[in-house]
Order: C-alpha cells, then structure tokens, then sequence
C-alpha cells in the first residue's frame, strides 16, 4: 500500500473526512521518515518501557456510586426527562 | 520572597480583604490584553465576599486562604466550562472538580478562569488554540510558549500570581520559560491526573507556574499526594532533603550544540560561572546518547496515546455535533470540523504508529528508546545531584514562525521530552533578559520525588539573582 492509499486508511480508521487527506499528505511522509531515526540506535538488549517501579499497579473494587450531581450533566444537553438525555437523531 | 505569604500577611493585618485583591487581579485579567483567558470564573467574587468575612472574624484558615488562581482549560472545575481550547469541547460544563482543584478549594484558593492553551496540549507556542493565539507578555508579536501558554503569561503579567498548568513534553517549563516565571513538572505520579482531560496518559501531570519558588513550592505542597481516583497516583514519600555543601551539577554537553541559540548557551555559561563563584555548585559535562531522539520517541509515544484518548469525542458523548446522512457520516463530519489541524495530524500519527504492520517498527522500538533513556537519567543522576540544561533551544520564537514545519515546531522541545518520558521531576526557572529584553530561562532535573531539592537550591539562587 503506498503513503496515499495509507493516510486514506488511517483517516476512516480515526474517522475523520478522506477530503483532508491534500492537507497531511505535505508533512506527514516527513513526520514519518523523522520517527525512522531511532533505527539509528543499537536496541537489541532493551526492553520495552512498561511502568515507572515508583507506582504500583493497584485495582479497587467495582462498587456503583450513586453520582449525585445529575443537574450539572444535564447543563451539557440542550433536552432531558427525567434522567434521560432528549436526542436528535444522528442522521439526517 | 513569597507572594501567598505577602497575600495572607496583608488579611491577617486587615490591610486589605480578599475581594479587594481578587478585584486588583480581575481587572487586569479581564482586559485579556495577552489572550491569556478563555472564560471566567463568575462567582468569584462572591465566593472572595464569604471570605471577607472569615478575614473580619479573624478566622483565616488555609494555606491558600484567598489567593486568586488561574487555571488551564484541560483541568475540570465543577460548573465552569472545559474546553481544552477546542471547538468540539466549546460548550462542555465540568461536572465534577478535578482532585487538584479539591485540594485548591479546601485550602482556602479562589480560582479566577481557565486560560488558554494548544487544542488538547498539543502545541509548544499557544498557537493550535481555536480562541485563538496568546502573545507574550514581553513582546507581543512573539509566542508565550505552549502549550500551557495561558497560564505562564497570567503569572507573568500579574493577571494571577498563581497558576496550574499541565506538562506532557513541556507544555509547562516552556511557557514559563518563555514568559520569565517559574514552571514545575512533577515526578510522574506526584500529582493526581483525575479531571485532567488526557492528551497521553503516561506522560501528563499536572504542575504549579509561580514568580517566585517559595509560592511553587507552597502550591506544590497542596496539590501533591496520593488519590484513590487515580491509581497512577503516587504516596509521596516525605523526608528531609538538605542540598550538599557544594552541590555536584550535570550539564547536558548537547547544551552548547549548535542547535542552540548563541545567546542562550552565554547565558548558560554566565550562570555557571555565578553557581561556581557563590561556591553553590562545580559543575561537569555528561553526555546522553539517547537524547537526540527523545524527540522521535516522544511523538511516537504521545500521538499514540492521544489517538487512544481523543477516540472519545465523536458528536455523542461531548457537546459539539454535526448531522450526518448516516452514524459513521456523523462521527467523521464532527470530528473533522470540531477538531483543528495539529490535533487531527497527532491522532493519525498515533493511528498510523500502532496500526499492524507498523506497531513493532515504531511503537515498540520507541518504548525501547524510552528504556534507555530512562536508564541514562538514572545513571547520570548517580553521579550528580542535579542535570542543568536549557529549556528550549531559541528564545520565544515569532508568531507564525514555525506554523508551517510541524518538525521545526517539534524540535522546540528538544530538551523537554526526555524528562516526561523517563517520569522525572523538572524545573524551568528564570534567569536574565536577553539583550532585547526577552525572558531567558534554564532547567534542573533530579531523581524521583526529590522536587524539595529544587525549591532549597532555588531559593539559595533567588537571593543571588534578585538580593
């Protein structure tokens, strides 16, 4: 696949509209061909970076919460009833 | 010098109330003659009014008590708008504060606005920001820095004497280096990450802009700490860390390359020679293999990741939406118009980075990298008690310079990256002018969770520099 067809992929991959693929097509080989400098380097004994030792990998329990502050996550929707969002429909 | 302690000290003579000095801060800020604000904190005053109270009672309590704060734009406060300086964020209302923001209020902190950014902390200039860019305080025409650049300039320019700000690749030190103020990046996991709005998880915190170190310090103080709601979030280990007689100080030899701006490696080399005279420090060159390409690492590593935790913001979850002819035609009309152009080249960067075929060549080589520098810092800091080095390699560059090269734009973070991704504490502190009149600034790395070393060797300098 050549860079065209690729940045066409990645740009239905993270949704975003083919028409701007023009725009990144002028830097994005350079980007690219920047990030092959770590080719440079011998890295045959490395590992891959995983976590800082400094932090501890830690899980806690799945309790539900009741969220108390509704009000001020409805501010963010135009419409509600009850604890309900009011949508349009996505299509038109 | 402390401006929180010049603060409290004039409540507790009754010299002034709190509403008095929020109002002296507000105006100046209000003017926006930086573009520093995106929007305000409207209770503000009122919220100072219940303060002015406590102050006739007699009851100031709080190591913040009534200091004004401003804070960036990617830091949820309970109420007030988050917009991460992006459209498709333009109308969000937080609903929740975030951990830092707790810790501000219960110390008695009165928050003033949320201030401009990169869209998303993607950016070293405040550029890529859609209320459009900041300018610094020093010169109008130049860039305060990014991406944390609203909130170096408030500080800067007396609009606030504290601010928060978050750090990925820079986006403190930078601003604060380039607006002449103090910038601190905390230890990986010093500081709560929650209701800090993602760019790449593994590299952001969240870290204090004061003008003066004892202030960093103070505010450092509050919001430091473990969080059960971030579980990357650290205990910090509290002892006692006294600066040696005559410190041993590493200075990276990439200082002096020719990458760097004349100006800035006299200056470096001028205050080398104050450390060694005040017989604060000595000082040795140390090399680092991987450093230069901690910038090709740091772009691999945070574009991933932000490709990752951008996903989210597809027209349903957040505010900004645009009618599509069918769902995927929704997403992709949102996303395009809603985003700016710097966010949507990193989270195609970061697609392409992990796509298969791909993901072993880039992502996992540049973890390796990261391995190594890591190993490098931790050897280096062996031997010395500090790493000193610039902060960038220009001094604050003109508006539009470097719009059109992403790569140029990059390399302004050259000496930042390396630090976020070994998960380090850094310090951009200021030092001189510039022959014309612009903020030169330099920085101190040091091992995990050792920040304290930081304000006492600074403080020590503060008193050389300004007596």
């Amino acid at each position: 696949m050549n860079l065209k067809e690729e940045i066409k992929k990645i740009l239905e991959l993270v949704r975003l509209s083919e028409k701007e693929e023009k725009k990144y097509f002028e830097h994005f080989p350079k980007i690219i061909d920047f990030f092959k400098k770590i080719d440079e380097l011998d890295l045959k004994d490395e590992k891959p970076f995983f976590y800082l030792e400094h932090l501890k990998t830690e899980l806690r329990k799945d309790n539900p919460e009741e969220f108390e502050n509704k009000e001020l996550i409805f501010k963010n929707s135009p419409k509600f009833k009850g604890n309900f969002f009011i949508t349009e429909s996505p299509i038109e | 010098m402390s401006e929180i302690k010049r603060i409290i000290s004039l409540y507790k003579n009754k010299e002034q109330l709190p509403s008095e000095v929020i109002k002296k801060y507000l105006e100046k800020a209000r003017k926006n003659e930086f573009n520093s604000f995106i929007s305000f904190n409207e209770k503000v005053l009122e919220q100072a009014e219940e303060l002015d109270k406590k102050v006739k009672e007699g009851k100031i309590k709080g190591r913040l008590f009534g200091i004004p704060v401003s804070i960036k734009d990617n830091i949820l406060i309970k109420g007030l708008k988050c917009t991460c300086a992006s459209k498709i964020l333009e109308n969000y209302i937080a609903p929740y504060d975030a951990t830092v923001i707790e810790r501000l209020k219960k110390e008695g902190a009165l928050i003033t606005g949320k201030t401009n950014m990169d869209e998303f902390a993607m950016g070293s200039s405040n550029e890529y920001s859609a209320f459009g860019p900041a300018s610094n305080p020093f010169d109008k025409e130049r860039v305060p820095g990014g991406s944390s650049g609203g909130s170096a300039i408030s500080v800067s320019a007396d609009e606030a004497p504290l601010s928060l700000g978050s750090d990925t690749g820079g986006s403190i030190r930078l601003p604060a280096s380039f607006c002449g103020v103090y910038g601190l990046k905390p230890t990986y996991g010093a500081v709560s990450r929650y209701g800090l709005v993602a760019f790449a998880s593994s590299l952001d915190q969240i870290g204090p802009f004061a003008k003066y170190i004892e202030d960093v310090e103070i505010l450092f103080d509050v919001i430091k700490g473990k969080d059960e709601k971030d579980k990357t979030s650290a205990y910090y280990p509290e002892r006692e860390i006294k600066p040696s007689y005559l410190l041993k100080i590493g200075v990276l030899k990439d200082s002096f390359s020719d990458k760097v701006e004349d100006e800035i490696k006299t200056s470096l080399e001028e205050f080398i020679k104050l450390l060694e005279k005040e017989k604060i420090a000595e000082f040795k060159e140390f090399e680092m293999e991987s450093f230069e390409y901690a910038i090709a690492v740091y772009y691999i590593v945070a574009c991933a990741e932000a490709s990752s935790n951008l996903a989210r913001y597809d027209g349903v979850l957040y505010g900004f939406k645009l009618k599509g002819n069918n769902l995927w035609d929704m997403y992709e009309k949102t996303r395009t118009e809603g985003f700016g152009e710097e966010v949507k080249r990193r989270i195609m960067l970061g697609a392409f980075v992990l796509k298969s075929g791909y993901y072993e060549e880039y992502y996992v080589k540049a973890q390796k990298v990261r391995t190594k520098i890591l190993k490098e810092f931790l050897k280096n800091l062996e031997e010395f008690d500090l790493l000193l080095m610039p902060v960038s390699p220009t001094l604050p560059f003109k508006k539009g310079e470097k719009l059109k090269d992403p790569i140029s734009m990059y390399l302004s973070d050259i000496f930042t990256v390396s630090i976020n991704l070994a998960g380090l504490p850094a310090i951009a502190f200021p030092f001189k002018l510039s022959k014309q009149g612009l903020p030169v600034g330099f920085q101190f790395v040091s091992k995990f969770f050792t920040e304290k070393l930081f304000f006492e060797v600074l403080k020590k300098i503060e008193k050389i520099i300004h007596g």
